[in-house]
């Protein structure tokens, strides 16, 4: 279920694959990052509505009630600042999944945790 | 007509100009008949022997006038239609209606064969008595070998376009295989990761990340060994090589193991079983629990708000049994409910359905090994209800 009681969002973790969302979120927690999860793109929106936006949001594309491509969509339409949109997919075509939502960047499942943490790094500085 | 023609009919004696005429006009005629070439045109006397021949006639057919004037024209006829009387039909049906035409095969003096268009026309004379038949033979052989030349390229390219739509589908399943078998090797791998990430780091893992990433790892690798069946019983099926062992088993005993073992996967939703105290069944036990399995296991992952999922079990009178999975899930849209049960269907959608071909194109073939059928129901207050009925014999 969603974290929403963190206070400040710094990554928000959007996968349907419980598995995912558990070992990704424990992997960056590990890192020092405060993490929260949504399960599909429409509990991603109400996590960030009324918050400031997280410094990155992690999005798998496939999933159930709204998915990447949905979520993409609606985020874009918002007002105030945006956190911008890693896609990570397990489709061969990665690059044309995140370019079709105009994500800033993707990473390809199977993920490496060392690819993860370095690209999360660029992204978020460090909490130490 | 000029003045001076009309002047010269009026002073000729009648009589003889007309004979004059005809003789002129019949060798003209007989001159043009014999000329044309792209024809065969020829007499027949009122038994089907020739008694006129033209110069396409002989370069169609080869046969000299020489040769052939006063032969019967069965001649002409490949041995098939000979037997089956194919000259005298023609005849016969030109004589009744005046006109008879056939597209088919002929034989030329040589021997060879030729693609011809045939009219037989009966002749009468002036006073309605039948004196032969006119015959019209075209050479189309050329013309029928490039309508089978192009019918022979529609086919193969047909035949071509069918294999290369099933290479796409296989590729497209290989595809969505490899990328189903990715999701629980994604988790595997960063639980792996982040505790050796975490030795390394500490040169020591706590008990605590111990056990959760040993236990990711279970849950995970069990996923993908799952997974890893479902292709097989796959592959199976393709082969014909699934057998179903039919023994009599309780179906509630086999429900209730199901719901049992589904319970502690999910925390929102509450799993119930409505069914008599046992259901004696012929059934190929651990089959009819994969397709419960996979019932149960939709439901749950398609009601992701969580709600009730209910299976019920009810003996119907015509010595069948309904083992339906009842959930308040999302449902299945319209546009893709006819497509749920076949193979492959979750490589051709893009949206989240994907994952659900498998599981239930399996469970389909399953029940339906078992003589049953596996439908389901979108009821208007939301959810879907899975129904699997199984015959006692």
């Amino acid at each position: 279920m969603t974290s929403v009681e963190v206070p400040e969002l710094e990554i928000l973790v959007v996968d349907d694959d419980e598995g995912i969302r558990e070992s990704i979120s424990l992997a960056l927690r590990l890192e020092g990052y405060r993490v929260c999860t949504a399960t599909n793109g429409q509990e991603a929106l109400d996590v960030l509505d009324g918050a400031l936006p997280p410094k990155l949001i992690l999005l798998d594309m496939v999933m159930p009630i709204m998915d990447g491509w949905g979520f993409a969509k609606a985020y874009r339409l918002r007002q105030g600042p945006r956190a911008p949109v890693v896609v990570f997919t397990a489709a061969w075509n990665a690059a044309i999944r995140a370019a079709e939502i105009g994500a800033d960047e993707y990473i390809a499942k199977p993920i490496d945790l060392a690819d993860l943490v370095e690209l999360v790094g660029r992204y978020v500085p460090r909490v130490t | 007509m000029a003045q001076s023609d009309r002047s010269r009919l009026a002073e000729d004696p009648y009589p003889t100009v007309a004979a004059e005429e005809l003789r002129l006009s019949e060798e003209r005629f007989r001159l043009l008949v014999s000329s044309v070439r792209d024809y065969a045109i020829f007499m027949l006397d009122p038994d089907g022997r020739v008694s006129s021949w033209n110069e396409g006639a002989q370069r169609i057919k080869g046969y000299t006038a020489a040769d052939i004037i006063g032969r019967h024209f069965s001649q002409f006829y490949p041995p098939e239609d000979l037997e089956a009387g194919k000259p005298a039909m023609e005849l016969e049906v030109a004589l009744a209606e005046g006109r008879f035409e056939d597209e088919g095969w002929r034989v030329r003096k040589d021997g060879t064969m030729f693609w011809a268009n045939v009219i037989i026309t009966a002749l009468f004379d002036s006073e309605g008595q039948h004196v032969g038949f006119a015959k019209v033979t075209r050479d189309l052989t050329e013309r029928r070998r490039a309508e089978v030349e192009r019918l022979q390229l529609a086919q193969e390219q047909a035949g071509r376009a069918a294999a290369e739509a099933a290479l796409k589908v296989r590729e497209e399943f290989l595809s969505a295989a490899a990328h189903e078998l990715k999701t629980p090797i994604t988790s595997l791998r960063m639980f792996a990761q982040l505790a050796t990430r975490q030795l390394e780091r500490t040169g020591e893992v706590d008990a605590d990340l111990v056990a959760r990433t040993l236990r990711g790892i279970d849950q995970h690798s069990a996923k993908l060994a799952s997974l890893v069946d479902q292709l097989l019983d796959i592959a199976r099926f393709e082969n014909g090589r699934l057998s179903i062992n039919r023994q009599e088993a309780d179906l509630v005993e086999i429900v209730r193991g199901v719901v049992d073992r589904a319970r502690p996967t999910t925390t929102h939703h509450v799993l119930s079983v409505s069914a008599p105290p046992s259901v004696p069944w012929p059934v190929d036990a651990l089959r009819i629990e994969q397709v419960v399995t996979n019932l149960v296991n939709n439901a749950i992952k398609y009601s992701p708000v969580g709600g009730d999922v209910r299976v019920e079990i009810n003996p119907l009178p015509a010595g069948e049994v309904e083992v339906a999975v009842v959930d308040q899930g999302i449902g299945v849209a319209p546009e893709h409910r006819e497509h749920i049960f076949e193979r492959f269907y979750q490589v051709s959608t893009s949206d989240y359905y994907a994952g659900m071909g498998l599981g239930l194109y399996i469970s389909h073939e399953i029940v339906e090994l078992h003589g049953g059928t596996l439908r389901a129901e979108y009821p208007a207050a939301g959810g879907s209800r899975f129904i699997v009925t199984l015959p006692a014999h």
